[in-house]
């Protein structure tokens, strides 16, 4: 009975010395939390920036200490993990990574292929999968890190609310984690893209505090266009027109605005689309694919130039509705032209959809679907309904000119 | 000892329920995956299926035999001599190859995961006191953990999987029926080999225990049943939320943890499944070890089996870090040696018992019949 005793508590003191957890404790004031990641190339080595936080700076309600909210590090070497704990050596706390908001691709990296880049994160233990992932226009990805921004403290998180916000309201642009980028990789029969940056303004600006002190000299970050790959290749880049196409088709649309010239003027409407359904239905008829895309949409008249159209007549509305129709099929054949003729790259999933309609078709044709694939025929069909028109019917404007025409 | 020992139908049930679910909750989903990609979901169907009719012919076994475990069995049927070798190969074999995998795997996750610069043997040495502890209390407290524990693991696997629905994505299942049906059925056998075959080794944990002995049967059958479907409705969460991502990860069902993200409120919640994986492991690794130790008490006529608790138990902590030099190493292992020992243990043998029982069964009739005609066979 002893001897079960003096065993019962010396396993109860094992646990106690090792259930505590005690052994891999990283405390607070031990991280350096990492919100912003960057890589370039310099020479044949890659160039990593980390944008990691100043905790004092960001915490501190009131009076900071004057010094910026963020430091960037950056270091060289030959692969990404290699580089990160090189930058150590700089440091002085070790990278935390769990926090990471954006992770910023040059656009010279992208073009000569990302997937080198991301296996590291892929596979450490501390990266989570819900950063987006952007490719920086025409400058360095250490350049966009260095940027200070004003509504957010820390830029990096400015970027990330930023491509939230813009997904959700304004079509143009495309956020990408790193899951879906990898998936769409992996995925037979689509190619994957990405949003790209830019800076506004003077790139050595960007980083003294003072840009964010000025409300008129600010260097900001922007986001523009939408970067298409070939497999894991940068091979150029959307419009505005093309992007947002590009979305429609893809169904990443969940509001967004668009102008529409009127018709019989040099003056134009406002749709605000605020929900939008499109389905790519791939079909194999005869051993020939064919591509049928049906964009249905419902939007509201938002804002009106035109003074000839009279909004208290139905017609009218069939006419907004078929001149937005017509803009919108402007806009997706704008974009299958870019994927079909420009690029020539299945960035919009056609193939998939050829998969998913015809298994067998696919398997023996994934070989040539580059040929297939460009001279592919699309049946575009559109479908907008226009509900309400605001607050008011007929613009102010129309009465306006109403008036005026009536006392000439 | 054993007499003393009684646990309830709806005990063994979640005991069932807790073993098929087991490892497979974290890792199954990659591998079905990586065979039957987006048609993962109809391996696991098909999975169930055969898992059915496989303790079924389990259900067989204890009607025939009813109270008597595995090396009772053996011996009824093969004789004292033949029985014990066939007892000591299948315990040796449960105990070498069961445990300290298990132990293995919970190790594994925890330094990739987790507490990457933790040393292992600190977290198996943890682990595998724990399994000693519980082993030697012996299955009616282990019972009645598994009835305190369910609600637990059963609650926040609930709550995983409805919070998961809004990421979910239909066009991921397509196309559907891609794959023929060999290549189903191999990915099946991966869902099988883990969570129905080994199973027949917790006849030696619960024969001649359960309360109501005629319960027994619908409760063993329904457990596994049971872990089954929540297997399946992991993979296909898995599926429709990762799709063929699923493949890539170690361990998805994780990564499905970290993905949910509820207005921003509800997030960063994988440690829930981590606290599902400890519950489910403890049961598989406790089971596992029970029945080693009762068996190799049976064949070395130990009537105390608790006496073999500690001793054995160092052993498989000891093994848990010395079988496997690295994480290919076990997951080849899974692909090569368990497949057939798996296969031996519950198609071959169950079915050879069987037969031979039957026969024998048949003989004594016979002979029954001529000298006596009265008595009635038993079951």
């Amino acid at each position: 009975m002893k001897m079960k005793r003096v065993l019962f508590i010396l396993i109860l003191t094992v646990f106690c010395l090792t259930a505590s957890s005690c052994w891999s404790r990283r405390e607070l004031n031990e991280l350096a939390i990492v919100v912003g990641f960057g890589i370039d190339k310099v020479g044949d080595q890659y160039q990593v920036s980390l944008q990691m936080v100043n905790p004092s700076e960001v915490v501190t309600q009131g009076e900071g200490t004057g010094r910026t909210p963020v430091i960037v590090y950056k270091e060289k070497g030959k692969t990404v993990f290699e580089i990160i704990r090189r930058l150590t050596t700089l440091t002085p706390r070790k990278a935390f990574f769990s926090h990471m908001q954006i992770m910023v691709i040059s656009e010279e990296v992208a073009r000569e292929g990302i997937k080198k880049a991301l296996d590291f994160f892929w596979r450490d233990h501390e990266i989570r999968f819900d950063f987006f992932i952007v490719v920086s226009r025409k400058s360095k990805a250490e350049d966009v890190l260095n940027v200070l921004t004003k509504l957010e403290r820390i830029p990096s998180r400015k970027l990330f609310t930023s491509l939230e916000t813009a997904e959700r309201y304004w079509a143009p642009v495309n956020a990408a984690t790193l899951d879906k980028f990898v998936r769409t990789l992996l995925a037979e029969g689509i190619a994957p893209t990405l949003t790209g940056i830019s800076i506004e303004g003077d790139v050595k600006e960007g980083g003294e505090r003072e840009n964010t002190e000025d409300v008129s000299r600010e260097v900001s970050l922007k986001y523009k266009g939408i970067a298409v790959f070939k497999e894991d290749r940068l091979v150029g880049w959307l419009n505005e027109m093309e992007s947002k196409g590009k979305n429609y088709i893809l169904d990443n649309v969940n509001s967004t605005v668009g102008s529409v010239r009127c018709p019989h003027e040099e003056k134009h409407f406002t749709i605000e689309v605020i929900r939008a359904k499109a389905k790519v239905i791939g079909k194999v008829e005869n051993g020939k694919p064919a591509i049928y895309i049906d964009q249905v949409s419902e939007a509201n008249l938002s804002e009106i130039q035109c003074s000839k159209l009279d909004l208290s007549q139905p017609r009218t509305i069939k006419m907004i509705e078929s001149a937005t129709e017509q803009r919108v099929k402007n806009i997706l054949q704008s974009t299958i032209y870019a994927a079909q003729k420009k690029y020539k790259t299945d960035f919009l999933g056609f193939g998939e959809a050829i998969r998913q309609a015809d298994p067998e078709y696919w398997s023996k044709n994934k070989q040539n679907w580059q040929q297939e694939f460009v001279k592919l025929p699309v049946h575009i069909n559109v479908d907008v309904n226009v509900k309400h028109t605001g607050k008011v019917s007929n613009s102010f404007i129309k009465e306006m000119e109403d008036s005026k025409s009536e006392k000439e | 000892m054993n007499q003393e020992e009684k646990i309830s139908s709806y005990q063994l049930l979640l005991l069932a329920t807790f073993f098929t679910v087991g490892s497979s909750i974290l890792e199954l989903p990659s591998t079905l995956v990586t065979i039957a990609e987006q048609d993962a979901w109809i391996a696991m169907l098909l999975g169930i299926a055969i898992s059915a009719i496989m303790v079924g012919l389990y259900l067989l076994l204890i009607r025939q035999y009813p109270g008597k475990n595995l090396h009772q069995i053996n011996e009824a049927v093969f004789g004292r001599k033949i029985g014990g070798i066939v007892s000591f190969y299948l315990t040796a074999m449960t105990f070498f190859l069961g445990p300290p995998t298990v132990i293995y795997y919970l190790g594994r996750f925890l330094s990739i995961q987790i507490m990457v610069e933790t040393p292992a043997s600190s977290t198996h040495l943890l682990y595998g006191l724990l399994a000693i502890f519980a082993v030697a209390l012996g299955i009616e407290v282990i019972a009645r953990v598994a009835e305190i524990l369910f609600p637990i693991f059963f609650i926040l696997y609930l709550g995983l999987m409805l919070l998961l629905i809004p990421l979910v994505e239909f066009e991921r299942l397509q196309p559907v029926f891609e794959h023929d049906f060999k290549t189903l059925l191999w990915a099946s056998i991966f869902y099988v080999q883990f969570s129905c075959f080994p199973i027949i080794i917790m006849l030696t944990s619960f024969q001649g225990k359960v309360t109501q002995q005629k319960k027994a049967p619908k409760a063993f059958f329904l457990g596994n049943f049971f872990g089954g479907s929540i297997l399946f409705i992991t993979t296909l969460i898995s599926v429709l939320v990762l799709g063929k991502l699923t493949a890539l990860f170690n361990f998805p069902s994780y990564v499905l943890a970290q993905k949910i993200n509820v207005g921003d409120f509800i997030q960063r919640i994988e440690m829930v499944i981590t606290v599902m994986w400890f519950i489910t492991l403890f049961f598989k690794l406790v089971l596992y070890f029970d029945s080693a130790v009762v068996g190799f008490a049976e064949i070395l006529k130990i009537k105390n089996h608790r006496f073999l608790v500690v001793p054995l138990g160092i052993l498989i902590i000891y093994f848990s870090l010395t079988n496997f030099p690295n994480d290919v190493y076990q997951l080849n292992q899974d692909k090569t040696t368990w497949i057939p020992h798996s296969f031996f243990l519950g198609v071959l043998y169950p079915i050879v018992v069987l037969i031979i029982g039957f026969v024998q069964g048949k003989l004594k009739e016979k002979r029954k019949g001529i000298h006596r005609p009265s008595e009635s066979k038993g079951g």
